[in-house]
């Protein structure tokens, strides 16, 4: 029978943040708050998010340099990071410069190995503040 | 006390934002990691990953601590390096698949990777290297 449970927040009875959801394979559970993307975002300008989640603001830093800056800060800078940049031969790569309240990425040409301006698509996954 | 909900579709108490339970389990992240890939290899932080193997330069296993239900997850890698080394920029390499048909390489129970410089396709340690998976659990 088809059920549908209304609510606006989910909250584990013995972790508040840690709730199990039991995987595809119908035996073994993943952690519903660590495998949550917690930021995601996309822009082909640099300058503002076309599409996102938990993102305010992006700071265009220099030519394909940029952070996207978070609405809810993470709990520290350890969080993950993948991105992909859109168009031929471009790359998209985080940098060492990320904190808990923004993530840098910088888009390159595979040819020349340079900063160009190009998409930006990074999400981010790890523990919210 | 320990509990457990059976549902089909999550929505806002409103009625809104409709997402079914499979999506949820579907569209979560089965691993990730953030570890240092230069010098001493050592996870940073993760979910899922059971230990971290340093096979050579730019050469990586990662093993997950619950194994996927087959080969065909989806792997991304997202990595950037503060080493001023001659030939390449200093920034960041891109990732790529090992080339190779070993179920060693690409299994249920891990997954081996390497890491490159774009410039002169050489394989490089990074310091810091970022991997996902999603896909499904076994």
């Amino acid at each position: 029978m088809a059920s549908i449970l209304k609510v606006d927040t989910i909250t584990g009875v013995a972790t508040a943040g840690s709730i199990a959801v039991t995987g595809e394979g119908n035996s073994t559970t993943t952690n519903l708050q660590q495998g949550l993307a917690k930021m995601y975002g996309f822009s082909n300008s640099g300058a503002t998010p076309d599409s996102s989640f938990n993102v305010a603001s992006m700071t265009d830093n220099s030519t394909g340099n940029y952070d996207f800056n978070f609405t809810s800060s993470m709990s520290n800078a350890l969080y993950q990071v993948s991105a992909a940049a859109t168009g031929a031969n471009k790359v998209n790569g985080t940098s060492t410069n990320n904190t808990a309240s923004e993530v840098n990425i910088q888009t390159r040409d595979l040819g020349s190995n340079t900063l160009v301006d190009n998409y930006a698509s990074p999400a981010i996954h790890g523990d919210l503040a | 006390m320990a509990s457990e909900l059976r549902v089909n579709t999550l929505k806002d108490a409103s009625g809104n934002n409709s997402i079914a339970t499979s999506f949820v389990a579907g569209g979560s992240a089965k691993a990730w990691a953030n570890l240092n890939g230069a010098g001493t290899v050592a996870l940073r932080d993760s979910l899922n990953i059971s230990g971290l193997t340093d096979n050579g330069t730019g050469d990586y296993t990662t093993s997950f601590s619950n194994a996927l239900a087959n080969t065909n997850y989806s792997f991304l890698t997202c990595n950037s390096d503060d080493a001023t080394t001659s030939g390449v920029t200093t920034g960041y390499a891109y990732g790529v698949w090992k080339v190779g048909t070993s179920a060693s390489v690409y299994s249920t129970g891990s997954m081996r990777f390497q890491m490159g410089y774009p410039s002169n396709q050489t394989l490089y340690d990074q310091k810091f290297v970022n991997t996902n998976v999603h896909g499904d659990l076994a």
